[in-house]
């Protein structure tokens, strides 16, 4: 099997081509995808794909995810891309009440194969309070809903091919500094499957349980930790909703002590479901009390200042961990 | 030219005021690019100038606006002072918003209301702002600036309906400059003019040359009197153009040859021509109006690069009262 580098931003990219050739249903629909493109990702896709397969809409989210729902139900295959994760609460009431809904509110009738992209998403490009948020913890919360979320290339490749041949509807986070991190890929085609965790470093001491943007963080502190003597390992979820519950517990059997860092405030977060979760079903594995690193109830403020104080960085792990093993 | 008399003095503020937006732009796009300006790409409002500073005009100090996220020109209309505009955009205490919100300015003093990053809300924000004036019978109005590209937002049905329907003073003001982000007017718009969408909720709609600062701020004064006298609202749509990408950095989807085609109806260049020769000032004073504005924008640059960044404590102020 042969081997090729990438990075993020291009590995969603080729997903995105592989899956249109493999299957004429998929279609693609967002804002300002035609002519040119905020983040490169829709690059050459009207080129080959034309007119027909490649839509621009006028600003209106909620009618982006609307058009996705009635071709989803009626053959088609469509990916909505939401150009930055901010802007989805203007596609909520499709989103949340119809796309999540569908399939069970009519028993079972209607099949929703729809992925809808979520750009550019995460503080730290002065942007300010409404250009920088990580929403996926939204969407955990709404039944009917897959969320994914990939930190790699070979992770973004591999599970944006899977959400696209799934029959459900899948929310596919992407994170604005994720886009140039590179890593190996196969050459042929795979996928990655939604609902499975990777350990992305193994580890003994604590477990860090991080995703996107901040998964590269935990691995930034756990190579500072290892200088001291605290052997972590670090669990990227990759699919948040379903969550891969069995490789969490097992990692924290094995550590006894568990971290959760997330790019959002903590209140009704993610880290607050993963160590619910681990509370219920693997208190005895604990050494010690979860932690959360988290970013403080505060909108995102745009001043250089203060946006770096903001971001949950991985000095902030580092003393978590630090902390937890004492 | 046949042109509803407009004072003198206000054709001169209207000169100074569009210069000024026009060199502030010029300015901040250099303070980015040298770094000294850390943050979003400013959305330069060049080229589009006329619409701001002929609307914000026809309004009173006590009146309302919500701005467009484009240029300053209706900020610095309304009052906002080019220290306190450009410190925000620096993302320094002294800012407007304390630095907390960069481009999206505001100024309560003036009945600023915000500049979103959300393209859409505003429309019902100000439909709401009218409700309020109504409510509390106050003989204010409220001016809402937006692109064309907001007005397929879903918001715009209801502003217009709930706007007409209660009669509210509210004057909407569409920059339409045929581009939304990357995307052209006529690849996604069903309608050739939004002041057409007005017509169904019986309220005035009418085109105006976006260009043409006296015939926004006539078309404004119309509009702004109706509302006062509790006649409902209006939709004015002004043609204009974007000079600049959508944001400086950004993509240009546009040829060359458009963009200097457009760049020949310069707003500015147009009231400047006008204004020399109805003698109403002479190429001198039009220099020297420039000259002094040149000054004020240095002046305010380095009162934003000298003023400290906001303290590590603020990060947790103001999220609740
Ligand atoms: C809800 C939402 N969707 C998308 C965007 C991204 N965006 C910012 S400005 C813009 C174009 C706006 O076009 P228009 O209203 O015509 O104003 P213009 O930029 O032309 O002045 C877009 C798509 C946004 N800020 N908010
Ligand atoms: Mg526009």
């Amino acid at each position: 099997m042969s081997e090729k580098t990438i990075n993020v931003s291009d590995a969603i990219h080729d997903a995105l081509v592989e899956e249109m050739r493999r299957d004429p249903s998929v279609v693609i629909v967002g804002e300002s995808i035609q002519r040119a493109t905020s983040f490169g990702i829709t690059r050459g896709l009207l080129t080959e794909f034309g007119y027909n397969r490649v839509w621009d809409t006028p600003i209106a989210e909620n009618a982006i995810a609307g058009l996705a729902l009635g071709a989803a139900l009626t053959g088609l295959r469509p990916v909505p891309i939401i150009m930055i994760g901010d802007f989805i609460p203007y596609a909520m009431e499709i989103i949340c009440n119809e796309i999540a809904k569908y399939r069970y509110m009519f028993g079972g009738n209607f099949k929703v194969p729809i992925t809808i992209r979520v750009g550019a998403q995460g503080a730290g490009a002065g942007l300010a309070a409404q250009h920088s948020q990580c929403l996926e913890a939204w969407f955990i919360h709404v039944p009917g809903l897959k969320v994914v979320y990939a930190s790699t290339p070979y992770d973004a490749k591999g599970l944006l091919k899977a959400s696209i041949r799934d029959d459900n509807p899948v929310l596919f986070f992407e994170h604005k500094f994720l886009g140039s991190i590179t890593g190996t890929i196969p050459t042929e085609d795979y996928t990655v499957p939604i609902g499975v965790a990777d350990v992305k470093r193994e580890g003994e001491d604590v477990t860090i349980v991080a995703w996107a943007f901040m998964m590269h963080k935990a691995l930034n502190a756990a190579t500072e930790l290892e200088k001291e003597g605290i052997s972590v390992e670090v669990i990227d979820p990759r699919t948040l909703y379903p969550l891969d519950k069995e490789t969490i517990l097992q990692s924290v059997k094995k550590t006894g002590r568990l971290i959760i860092a997330e790019e959002a405030p903590k209140t009704g977060g993610i880290g607050a479901e993963i160590s619910a979760m681990v509370n219920e079903e693997g208190f005895d594995s604990l050494d010690a009390p979860i932690m959360r690193v988290a970013a403080p109830h505060t909108p995102i403020p745009y001043s250089a200042a203060l946006e770096k104080l903001w971001i949950p960085n991985v000095k902030d792990i580092i003393n978590a961990a630090k902390k937890i093993v004492t | 030219m046949v042109q509803e008399s407009i004072e003198r003095d206000i054709l001169i503020k209207m000169y100074k005021l569009m210069v000024t937006s026009r060199f502030w732009d010029n300015n901040i796009d250099d303070m980015h690019a040298k770094k000294q300006m850390i943050g979003m790409s400013p959305h330069s409002g060049q080229g589009q100038e006329a619409i701001g500073v002929g609307g914000c005009l026809a309004l009173k100090e006590e009146d309302y606006m919500v701005p467009s996220h484009r240029g300053c020109a209706h900020a610095i209309t309304k009052g906002l002072s080019l220290k306190r505009l450009t410190a925000e955009y620096l993302g320094k205490g002294t800012g407007i918003s304390k630095g907390k919100g960069g481009a999206h300015i505001c100024n309560p003093k003036h009945n600023i209301l915000g500049v979103s990053g959300i393209i859409g809300g505003a429309l019902l924000i100000a439909t709401g702002v009218g409700w309020s004036i109504k409510i509390r019978k106050t003989k204010q109005v409220v001016m809402d600036f937006f692109g064309d590209g907001m007005a397929s937002q879903s918001d715009f049905y209801p502003a217009l309906n709930i706007s007409a329907a209660w009669k509210l003073p509210v004057i909407w003001v569409c920059e339409n400059n045929r581009v939304q982000q990357f995307t052209h007017f006529e690849d996604v718009m069903g309608m050739e003019n939004i002041a057409d969408m007005g017509k169904p909720f019986g309220m005035p709609s009418i085109i105006v040359d976006g260009n043409d600062v006296m015939a926004v701020f006539n078309a404004a004064q119309k509009a702004v009197n109706r509302a006062r006298k509790g006649e409902g609202p209006s939709l004015i749509e002004c043609k204009t153009y974007r000079w600049r990408p959508h944001y400086e950095g950004a993509p240009e989807t546009r040829t060359v040859e458009e963009l200097e085609e457009m760049k020949k109806k310069c707003p500015i260049k147009r009231l400047r021509s006008y204004l020399i020769e109805n003698k109403v000032i002479t190429e001198k004073e039009a220099n020297k109006i420039e000259e002094n504005i040149m000054v004020e924008i240095k002046d305010a640059a380095k009162f934003a690069l000298e003023s400290p960044w906001p303290k590590p404590e603020e990060l947790y102020e103001d999220v609740y009262v």
